[in-house]
């Protein structure tokens, strides 16, 4: 199967094939190896860091999660921040270890910028 | 007060300058409004942030988090926060500052500009029809999602390819909304590429270009747009205008440097900032300007390093070891819409040229050259106007005026 | 027993909140009910705030006589209310002389003192900017501009101090007439009243089917206009008409009392809905430049329409023939905001036959809203020291400060809208058009009025700006 993409990795947007033959996969319509590698990526398992806030007793706080995770686990995962209830949270507080099983954290990346009342 | 240095504004721009200024033993205070040091970094959530200065990939408010942390570790910043400049007075050397203590006169000996920019407005695009709740500009529905967790719709039209309006179309997504479509009355968008991929592809919204709405329709809230193409001299097409159903606007048309404070410096009507030389100085030897105050950045990283510049030509302009020579033209062939800087000083030493062009290229050499001379070249795939490029030469071999230009080198 | 009051007045707009407060200050009782979220939230709020001097009425008609006697009335009602009144003058330009020479004796005619023919050489030096097309002019000395939102909360709040009742967001629907008293619901609150006045301008027939008072022949004119940033003040420092056609007075290029410069209004029929339009925009471009150079519309800062309601060609001020102590405000376009003090008199000491005193009960007087930007700097200081909220500045474009729209929040008026505290203390009203503020501004109002961000709105029940939490 050919799938055709634009590479994002510099303003060029070489438009791309990319075809997986038995378990090689072949890019085709790049310029440079930084093409092949995304593409190689996006077919197999593209990933993507998700960020989001969560809403504490205390004021919202900005979370992501530590490393990429799979982007189809993307709408379950932000199911399951969105279920976090916290009275306060602070910069670095893991809050969900291995979210999924993807191997990545949860972690606060901001505090509550404003006082908050519910 | 009394400070070597003075910077408005405590965003990135503001808190790389004062790093620097601080570092060459200069006394500097920063004067922000907000209630934290950050500026525009705090509600941009999203990652992508410090790749080039911090090698690593962080988010806006991390990016943010670590100034903060080196400004703690600076000795000679002091930080005003909460704090509103009402006055530059330029004859004298002194900025009013209003705050919860009253309104104080604070003297500098440099001033920094580090004020940001805002978003272009409903009014400034003269977006028709009717004026109900519900439209908003990007980076205001942005604080209200990432700041407060508030939703400011269900069902959003996007108007215009900016980058937050991107960030903002996945945002919404994620809490909730149905984001349906990204309207762009170019024929390109302003935006990331990058953007476009992981913001709207991932989701499957479409991006229209050569869109806009033609007219908003609700009485109290926003009820739907008729919208639809345009030709290239922007006038409507009005057959093939259409109605789309929608509870929410949000615009991301463009942003503007603040320069209301300073409105009557010389304002470049390109960037709609100020001119600067390789100091990042005014024609004012002891203003400087830096960040998107200047120019509307793409990098939030490029944004530091141009403020580490001025802050360090700030700090040695106040300790009087900056001497302002003699200044030489950055001249530029046409598809270069405008440089930063816009004159460089005679002397010594590296400078960064950033600048933008007008439309794509392709695989180009970027050429700086003196008195046909060449001083500088660099290869580069591709351009555009929504990226910035950057050509870096030693400026020793200077002598007269110098001259970008793009030259393909494809046969 | 249920309060009878002496009137009862259906919308607050500019002649519903003077005829309300110069009941109030002359000794009566009255309940000013408004449908919208604030007073001046219809027409009042939309339109070029301009005292005209009165030369452009045709003589003999409601509209001259109200306009010439309402705008003598102005310095008089603007400094007891403490509203700001801008003594620029107007000059009306074109290049036929003799319709300007027509103008200036209408105006004689009318009663307009201080009126000047000038020729081009003499414009040139008051107003370097004209276009070539321009050979004479006239210039009338005592129009005027004022804030017609800021004059209208005004009138309604020195009512409401010196004893009267305003409710808005009150939706009337029904009336009754019984024993000699009226009978007002929403439904909810009942009010009973002796008079009835209906100025509820765009909405005047529907509240006369209520009341069962005469209807008229209501058309809709759109009136279109910029708002330009506060940069491009010196295009006009003074109002500068074109020469007026049989319609309107024209589009025209006027500076505001807060330091923006007004260019419109279009007038078009249409419905009662406010809106802009590409073909307006389209025509202020056009009719501005071929009357001023640097008209620099790319510095808008926002575009906006009004409607007002037309009755054939002057207004309607009658007492009902239908209905007994029924007054009919209906048609009051142009020149409505001028001629509103004179009406208001008309109004109480003819039609109603009651005695207009305004210093009759005039007890308490109206701390006007001035805005902390505007004190000298050591009364700002002292301010502040008393209360730090005034060192906050909240909308940065004009300098508003966390006091100043806390103190708009604690007025004889209660409002919980956004557009409101624009129209009081200007956040919002700058070039970023409350892009840096808009947050802050829910935030104080909801705090301020113990409500949550939800509750708050733009203006009117149904405007909120936020629809719930995230992830909802």
């Amino acid at each position: 199967m050919k799938t055709n993409m634009i590479c994002i990795m510099c303003p060029l947007g070489c438009e791309l094939t990319v075809e997986k033959v038995d378990d090689e996969i072949k890019v085709s319509g790049n310029n440079c190896i930084r093409g092949e590698k995304y593409a190689t990526s996006e077919l197999t398992e593209p990933v993507r860091v998700l960020t989001s806030v969560i809403i504490t007793k205390n004021g919202v706080v900005s979370v992501k999660t530590d490393k990429p995770i799979p982007k189809k686990k993307i709408e379950e995962a932000i199911k399951l921040i969105g279920n976090v209830k916290a009275d306060k949270l602070n910069f670095g507080d893991v809050v969900i270890s291995n979210i999924l099983n993807t191997g990545a954290n949860v972690v606060v990346t901001r505090d509550a910028v404003l006082d908050f009342k519910e | 007060m009394q400070y070597d240095v003075v910077i408005i504004g405590g965003g990135p721009s503001g808190m790389a300058a004062a790093i620097e200024s601080s570092k060459l033993n200069a006394k500097t205070l920063i004067i922000e409004r907000n209630e934290t040091l950050g500026g525009i970094l705090n509600q941009c959530i999203h990652n992508g942030f410090g790749l080039h200065y911090f090698k690593e990939e962080l988010t806006g408010p991390e990016y943010a988090f670590k100034f903060r942390e080196l400004i703690l570790n600076e000795k000679n910043i002091d930080v005003k926060l909460n704090t509103f400049v009402t006055n530059i007075d330029k004859e004298n050397n002194v900025v009013t500052i209003k705050s919860s203590n009253g309104v104080e006169n604070v003297k500098y000996k440099s001033l920094v500009l580090s004020m940001g920019c805002r978003e272009r407005t409903a009014g400034n695009i003269l977006l028709t029809g009717t004026r109900p709740v519900g439209i908003y500009t990007a980076g205001t529905a942005q604080k209200l999602v990432n700041i407060y967790g508030k939703m400011i719709g269900k069902n959003v039209v996007i108007l215009g390819s900016g980058d937050i309006g991107l960030i903002m179309a996945r945002r919404l997504t994620l809490e909730g909304a149905k984001v349906q479509a990204v309207m762009e009355i170019n024929k390109t968008s302003s935006g990331l590429r990058r953007n476009i991929s992981q913001c709207l592809d991932d989701f499957n919204i479409p991006l229209m270009y050569s869109t806009t709405i033609f007219e908003v329709v609700g009485e109290k809230r926003v009820e739907g747009i008729y919208y639809g193409q345009v030709d290239e001299n922007y006038n409507k097409l009005e057959d093939t205008r259409k109605f789309m159903s929608c509870d929410a606007i949000i615009l991301s048309v463009g942003l503007v440097p603040e320069t209301d404070l300073v409105s009557d410096l010389k304002i470049n009507r390109v960037t709609n900032g100020t001119y600067v030389n390789d100091y990042m100085q005014t024609e004012y030897d002891n203003i400087f300007a830096c960040g998107n105050f200047l120019h509307v950045h793409d990098l939030v990283d490029n944004v530091t390093m141009e403020s580490l510049q001025a802050g360090k030509c700030a700090a040695l302009n106040a300790l009087g070891k900056l001497e302002r020579n003699k200044e030489f033209n950055v001249l530029h062939s046409d598809i270069v819409t405008y440089t930063i800087p816009s004159t460089i000083v005679k002397g010594e030493g590296k400078v960064d040229l950033k600048f933008r062009v007008r439309k794509k290229f392709v695989k180009s050499n970027l050429i700086v050259s003196c008195n046909d001379k060449i001083i500088a070249k660099k290869f580069v795939m591709a351009g555009l106007p929504g990226e910035m490029l950057t050509i870096s030469f030693d400026k020793s071999e200077i002598t007269g005026d110098i001259n970008l230009e793009v030259k393909s080198n494809e046969n | 027993m249920e309060k009878v009051y002496d009137a009862i007045i259906f919308g607050g707009g500019i002649i519903g909140s003077c005829i309300f407060d110069d009941l109030t200050l002359s000794g009566y009782s009255a309940v000013l009910l408004e449908i919208g979220g604030d007073v001046a939230s219809g027409t009042s709020k939309a339109n070029s705030g301009i005292v005209h001097a009165g030369f452009d009425a045709t003589p003999g008609t409601l509209k001259a006589k109200f306009n010439v006697e309402g705008s003598l009335m102005y310095p008089e009602m603007c400094n007891r209310v403490g509203v700001r009144l801008g003594n620029c003058g107007a000059y009306v330009i074109g290049n036929d002389l003799k319709k300007v020479e027509e103008l200036y004796s209408r105006g004689l005619t009318n009663g307009v003192k201080d009126l000047e023919i000038l020729n081009r050489e003499q414009l040139l030096k008051r107003i370097p900017n004209i276009t070539e097309n321009i050979t004479c002019g006239l210039f009338a000395k005592s129009s005027k501009i004022v804030s017609p939102y800021v004059l209208t909360i005004s009138l309604a709040e020195e009512g409401i101090l010196n004893g009267g009742v305003v409710e808005l967001n009150y939706n009337t629907i029904k009336v009754e007439h019984k024993n000699g008293v009226y009978e007002v619901t929403n439904g909810k609150t009942k009010y009973f009243g002796k008079y009835l006045i209906n100025s509820t301008g765009n909405a005047y027939n529907d509240m006369a089917k209520l009341i069962g008072s005469e209807t008229y022949d209501i058309k809709y004119k759109r009136g279109e206009y910029y708002i330009l940033d506060k940069s491009e003040f010196s295009v006009a420092y003074s109002t500068i008409f074109p020469l007026p056609s049989a319609h309107s007075k024209g589009i025209l290029v006027t500076p505001t009392v807060d330091g923006n410069t007004l260019v419109g209004p279009t007038s078009y029929e249409s419905d009662s809905s406010v809106k802009t339009t590409d073909l307006g925009l389209k025509e202020i471009k056009e009719k501005s430049s071929a009357m001023l150079n640097n008209v620099n519309l790319k510095k808008a800062i926002r575009i906006f329409s009004g409607v007002r309601a037309v009755v054939g060609d002057d207004f309607v001020i009658e007492k009902s023939k239908l209905k007994p102590n029924v007054i009919n405000l209906a048609g009051i376009c142009s020149p409505g905001l001028s001629s509103a003090p004179a009406i208001s008199k008309y109004v109480i000491s003819e039609l109603m036959q009651l005695t207009y005193d305004l210093k009759k009960n005039a007890k308490h007087k109206l701390v006007p809203y001035t805005l902390s930007k505007t004190l000298p700097k050591q009364e700002l200081n002292d301010l502040i020291a008393k209360d730090s909220d005034y060192g906050k500045v909240v909308c940065k474009c004009e300098d508003v400060t966390v006091g100043d729209i806390k103190m708009a929040l604690n007025r004889p008026l209660k409002i919980n809208s956004v557009d409101g505290i624009k129209r009081r203390v200007r956040a919002g009203m700058g070039r970023c058009q409350g892009g840096f503020c808009l947050d802050k501004v829910i935030s104080i109002i909801a705090e301020s009025n113990n409500e949550t961000l939800e509750d708050v709105c733009k203006e009117g029940v149904g405007t909120n700006f936020i629809v719930g939490n995230i992830k909802e």
